[in-house]
């Protein structure tokens, strides 16, 4: 009996093991319905990672879904940046159907610079100071606080804002071409359109509409937010 | 006679409260700048209800669709002759869009008064003519004299004569000047200016209410930063223009005309007390674009005069410089949009996905400048190669169509990554699955810096060293200050100890000193149980109270009371003075 509910225990954590090989088993058998979904599950479940996301754009290619391999090896991008394989496979399809990536995309934004580092140590130095402060109060000290708290504040007001624009700018892909429309209703009238694979920036959203400026030519227009699919930005 | 006087008073009272009753007087009128306009074209009319009402209904568009509609409302208080006059006046400029062909009735609209009537407005009669004429649509090539002459709208300079459309707000109008002003074919950036020209002293701001788009079209927007006017005279009456918008189109490849909404812009006049807000437009742009020639034979072919440079003519790739980068310039002025340059396949390279650099400007030839590739090349196979790139066709108003030729870049391979040799020209071109990511690869996060556990952290540590150093400061103080609240206490019963004047005395002063200092409750208790509860260190204190008993019941007179109270101090004193 023992050894029977161990056998059985062994049988599954290989099956668990082995699991991510689904994916590709299903890949060579050519049901490429069945491995999007499996590497889009584990795509969901590991955060993105960027094995899954580069998978699923191979995936998605075979499929015929050029705009949805376009995100997903950019989704790629933003946690590995050296993945030339991403890069080339990208280039294939944007060369092809004549679409402009913005070079910001092609890896991930820059966190740490000089005014955060500074930020951070002078914060330090500030804390300390108070410290000091409490146990001898001297005016030394507490000249010395002054242009310490300055700089404190002029970088925190810098990193902040600098924060808050990059984490405004969102950027999607076209994953279905669509007409732009003048506002968030089917019914308004077409302004422009926006092909697969396109990349945009996400202006705004309202209900299930996205307004989007697009990369290639600037039209600004609205378009519903099942063509699009954002792009969750990596960080250094 | 004191009644006399008394109807007199009321009597004058009564004239004056009438006479300064206010009188109500409405109306209400509908107007508009044409009687007669093109399908598409957009006419202004304004809706203008003056007096004391409710509500106003306003009329009922037929035929036409409104394209903006702007309100303005004034009220004044008068009093002439006696009479005092209060005055509402709420007036709606509309700009509608005729739709079709016919007679269309815009009217009435009514007001209702505050005595539950309404007041109806005149009805206008407009005559909506042909289709797509060139009244709102016209092309900028349209010179000045033609544009007054058949009553275009669109004009083709700063300084020429008012059209039929600016002379409707003569005071004040929008102007979109676009360059180039002849022909304009299909894929020629194109410059639309929009300027505002007013009268001096005839308005006191302006909003911008509609920026203009262009359907199918590449768009680069310079708004200005601040409006500066500039003074000219148009048909002998001088005008202060300034620069509003600019914009820079580049129409889609196939596009037969440019097509752009209006502008539009609310002005205020008036002075401060009565400002009246006006909206003034631009007429709708229709551009007709002229087809490239012979596009048959040069389907590829884009508008523009280019030439296209490289930094380097040969490069070498060796194992010092596995990668080598190399730039393509693309020089002259028209589409940049459509101008590219793309490496034709080379199986012993690969070519990595180009850094684009755009440097362009609006200059008076046109929309000219820069636009550099840099393309990142690896070695697949050891040996020389020549890198190529395809070349492209431009037409240009001056030289006709050429064509643009890439100069080749030779590539000598001298050494290539393992991995590329076996498998690289695979990678570049078939889409294969990975099963695992290198191993050196670095991995990002997508989770933003300031969610991250380590900034927060960060974040955290000074402000938790703050705060220690505070809790600490502070305990330091409340020890302080407790100790010298002991302290003082204390004193007081020692001054109370040495006092008394026998030892019944003493001891209650005794019993109540310890139990304000120590919280010791000796009255009652029993000596075993104080033992018990306070320890040894409490045997001098009962040892003490024994001696004073035994001096206080046995009669005896206490000698040396002055001994028992330096005892009792000290007894108190021993337990607990704080520093």
């Amino acid at each position: 009996m023992k050894k029977y509910i161990l056998f059985i225990i062994l049988v599954m954590l290989s099956a668990d093991l082995f699991s991510d090989d689904d994916g590709f088993s299903l890949y060579i058998k050519k049901d490429y319905q069945g491995a999007y979904k499996a590497f889009n599950e584990k795509f969901v479940k590991s955060d993105a990672d960027p094995l899954y996301s580069y998978n699923l754009g191979v995936t998605a290619n075979a499929l015929g879904l050029e705009g949805e391999a376009v995100y997903f090896y950019l989704q790629a991008l933003q946690k590995a940046p050296d993945l030339t394989e991403a890069k080339n496979n990208m280039q294939v399809i944007t060369s092809k159907n004549n679409i402009t990536v913005p070079a910001t995309l092609l890896e991930p934004e820059r966190s740490v610079d000089f005014v955060l580092i500074t930020f951070f140590i002078s914060i330090y130095i500030f804390s300390i100071l108070v410290s000091m402060l409490f146990f001898s109060p001297d005016w030394k000290i507490k000249t010395a606080m002054l242009p310490v708290f300055l700089v404190m504040a002029v970088t925190a007001v810098l990193f902040f804002t600098s924060h808050d624009a990059r984490s405004s700018e969102n950027w999607g892909v076209v994953v279905k071409s669509a007409e732009l429309k003048s506002g968030p209703d089917d019914s308004l009238s077409g302004i422009g359109n926006i092909k697969e694979g396109e990349i945009v920036n996400i202006v705004f959203s309202s209900g299930s509409w996205y307004k989007v400026k697009s990369f290639q030519d600037n039209v600004e227009g609205w378009v519903d937010l099942n063509k699009i699919r954002a792009i969750m930005r990596g960080y250094k | 006679m004191v009644e006399m006087k008394r109807i007199t008073k009321i009597f004058i009272i009564a004239s004056f409260i009438f006479l300064c009753l206010p009188v109500w007087s409405s109306s209400i009128t509908l107007s508009s700048d044409s009687d007669t306009v093109s399908v598409d074209e957009t006419l202004r009319m304004v809706l203008t209800a003056e007096g004391s009402f409710e509500e106003i209904t306003e009329p009922d568009f037929n035929g036409f669709s409104v394209e903006n509609r702007s309100e303005s409302q004034s009220n004044s208080v008068s009093i002439i002759n006696g009479k005092m006059e209060s005055k509402k006046s709420i007036s709606y400029t509309y700009f509608l869009r005729a739709a079709k062909n016919g007679v269309f009735k815009i009217g009435p609209a009514k007001i209702s008064l505050k005595n539950g009537q309404f007041e109806k407005s005149n009805t206008l009669t407009i005559t909506v003519t042909g289709g797509g004429s060139a009244g709102g649509t016209v092309s900028g090539n349209v010179s000045a004299d033609d544009s007054q002459s058949s009553g275009s709208t669109l004009s083709s300079s700063l300084v020429s004569p008012l059209t039929k459309w600016e002379r409707k707000t003569p005071n004040y109008f929008l102007r979109a000047v676009v360059e180039p002003q002849g022909d304009v074919y299909e894929g020629e950036p194109s410059t639309i200016k929009y300027y505002i020209f007013v009268k001096p002293g005839s308005i006191s701001d302006l909003n911008m209410y509609k920026s203009p788009s262009f359907e199918n079209c590449w768009k680069e927007e310079k708004q200005e930063s601040r409006l500066t006017f500039q003074r000219i005279a148009i048909d002998g009456e001088a005008y202060d223009y300034g620069l509003l918008k600019t914009f820079v189109i580049i129409p889609e490849k196939g596009l037969k005309s440019l097509n752009g909404t209006q502008m539009i812009v609310d002005v205020m006049t008036g002075s401060f007390f009565n400002t009246k807000k006006m909206s003034i437009s631009t007429p709708a742009m229709r551009i007709p674009l002229i087809p490239l020639p012979e596009a048959v034979q040069h389907s590829e072919g884009i508008y523009g005069d280019f030439q296209v440079e490289v930094n380097k003519n040969s490069v070498t790739i060796d194992k010092n410089n596995l990668l080598e980068t190399v730039e393509y310039t693309i020089k002259g002025c028209g589409n940049f949009q459509a101008a590219e340059i793309k490496p034709v396949e080379n199986r012993e390279l690969k070519i990595f996905a180009p850094e684009v650099d755009n440097r362009i400007s609006t200059f008076s030839k046109g929309y000219c400048g820069e636009k550099r590739y840099k393309f990142m090349l690896k070695g697949l196979q050891t040996g020389e190669t020549v890198l190529k790139a395809k070349p492209f066709e431009v037409f240009s108003k001056d030289k006709g169509w050429v064509s643009v030729i890439v100069p080749d870049i030779n590539v000598n391979v001298k050494d290539v990554t393992v991995s590329d040799d076996t498998a690289g020209e695979k990678k570049q071109q078939s889409f294969e699955l990975l099963k695992e990511l290198p191993a050196d690869m670095k991995i990002y996060s997508t989770k933003s810096i300031v969610a991250r556990s380590w900034f927060l952290t960060a974040m955290a540590i000074p402000f938790l060293i703050s705060l220690i150093s505070f809790l600490i400061w502070f305990t330091g103080i409340a020890i302080r200050r407790r100790s010298r609240s002991f302290n003082s206490k204390l004193e007081k019963w020692e001054k109370s100890v040495m006092l008394s004047n026998d030892s019944t005395e003493l001891l209650n002063v005794f019993y109540d000193a310890l139990k304000d200092l120590y919280s010791i409750e000796i009255r009652g208790a029993r000596s075993q149980a104080l033992l018990k509860k306070h320890g040894n260190s409490f045997a001098d204190i009962t040892e003490f109270i024994r001696e004073i008993e035994y001096l206080t019941f046995s009669g005896t007179n206490v000698n040396n009371l002055n001994a028992l109270k330096e005892k009792a101090s000290g007894l108190l004193r021993l337990r607990g003075r704080k520093k």
